[in-house]
């Protein structure tokens, strides 16, 4: 199930107008709550049909600002969220009168293996994302100076990081490249890409690069030109010998 | 003799085939993103002694000697400034694709599909503050709410203009599938 599934679910359980009342809910002062101003406005008077895709535009956007869990505790009311369950597990387990919601919640979550955004997990990185991470890096270091509490430990190993995010950078950059070219590249040459993607350091997959622009500009690899040529001056070099 | 011409037009005959292989990526890479080849824009030759004088340094030598060179507070510094200056150098050159995660979809005022796009960061969430930009709908994009997708930048400034070019769109999840694969 996708969180895009347990979406349409909540919507299908709540009548609009609840799910409404739930977002005009937030506190008016908070981010999320400001954001979703733009939306909630849009939506018609009480006595008027809901467009359900705002509806579930808002929803879409609490998902992503406060994760599964935070969401539905704010977007969901108990019955219509215990009746979801029922629909989906086929058992009564909870008790409308007793069950707290956040019980409920997390047990929905469960049911629908509903992973957190958050924790999608990657080693590539994206540019912004890396700068941010220096930036934090370069101030911790910085805070550590101003307080004479220097840790080389924590200097070395600062300076590790960073280069590791310059690496999840290139290696984004180069696995989107040679996805996007793999019909046209020859074997050697993505041989020659997965070795530097396997040794993963900065210095291996800027070679890789490198590999990457000989072949646009020649067709072939550095290494492949030079033992052709090789090759063909050596049966010259017997010919005139013979 | 005839054989010495044979063996260069062989050879003559081999590098063209190269070469009409070369101009058919490089075809391919301007219609797609603008440019000849993915990385022309950047200077990747000095980003190896770059690399070698501020990265390995630190890698390879033990801490305790690290610290007593002098100035190893200010080569730390220049450490972190010069990986920066390279992650922001791909950036700009649009060699490194951003990773967005796509937040709604719609239309436009004149019926087209769309979808709303906001630029991953460092921040555990997204930046309140932070405009989503949108893009159309490509033949690339199946749309999934908060699917990662990486993509070379469409020219479009918080939903007032039209892109330029189709971004080149791949799932993260499928670039980290090559990649993990080697």
């Amino acid at each position: 199930m996708t969180v895009e599934d347990l979406i349409a679910k909540i919507v299908e359980y709540h009548s609009p107008r609840d799910l409404v009342n739930r977002l005009e809910s937030l506190p008016a002062q908070s981010r999320p709550r400001a954001y979703l101003a733009s939306f909630i406005e849009q939506l018609p008077s009480r006595d008027a049909d809901y467009d359900i895709g705002t509806i579930e535009t808002a929803i879409r956007f609490l998902f992503l600002t406060m994760g599964p869990y935070r969401a539905m505790l704010r977007c969901c009311y108990l019955r219509p969220l215990i009746r979801l369950y029922q629909g989906k597990a086929g058992e009564s387990r909870f008790d409308p009168r007793i069950s707290r919601i956040e019980e409920v919640v997390q047990s929905t979550l469960e049911l629908f293996e509903i992973p957190a955004p958050a924790a999608i997990s990657s080693d590539l990185l994206s540019p912004s994302e890396a700068i941010d991470r220096i930036d934090t890096i370069e101030r911790s270091f910085m805070r550590s100076i101003d307080v004479q509490r220097l840790d080389v430990l924590q200097l070395q190993g600062g300076t590790i990081n960073a280069w590791a995010l310059v690496e999840g950078v290139l290696k984004l950059s180069l696995g989107y490249f040679v996805l996007h070219f793999v019909s046209f590249l020859p074997d050697k040459l993505l041989n020659s890409i997965r070795k530097g993607l396997r040794k993963g350091s900065a210095g291996d997959i800027v070679r890789a690069f490198r590999e990457v622009e000989t072949f646009f500009e020649k067709g072939e690899l550095e290494a492949e030109a030079k033992s052709r040529h090789s090759r063909a001056g050596e049966e010259l070099k017997r010919i005139e010998n013979t | 003799m005839n054989r010495r011409r044979q063996l260069e037009e062989e050879n003559k005959r081999l590098q063209n085939q190269k070469m009409q292989l070369a101009r058919q990526v490089r075809d391919g890479c301007w219609r797609d993103f603008g440019r000849v080849s993915p990385f022309c824009a950047v200077d990747t030759s000095q980003y190896q002694q770059i690399i070698s004088l501020h990265r390995n340094k630190f890698a390879h030598k033990p801490v305790e000697q690290l610290i007593t060179e002098p100035n190893a507070l200010d080569r730390v510094r220049e450490s972190l400034y010069q990986a920066k200056k390279i992650i922001q150098q791909l950036r700009e050159a649009r060699v490194a694709p951003r990773i967005v995660t796509i937040m709604g979809s719609g239309t436009d005022d004149y019926g087209n599909r769309i979808v709303w796009f906001a630029e991953r960061s460092g921040q555990d969430e997204i930046e309140m503050s932070q405009e989503w930009e949108w893009m159309y709908v490509t033949s690339g994009i199946v749309f999934m709410p908060f699917q990662q997708l990486a993509l070379l930048a469409p020219n479009v400034v918080s939903g007032q203009q039209e892109p330029l070019i189709d971004p080149v769109v791949y799932p993260v999840q499928k670039i980290q599938a090559f990649v993990d694969q080697n």
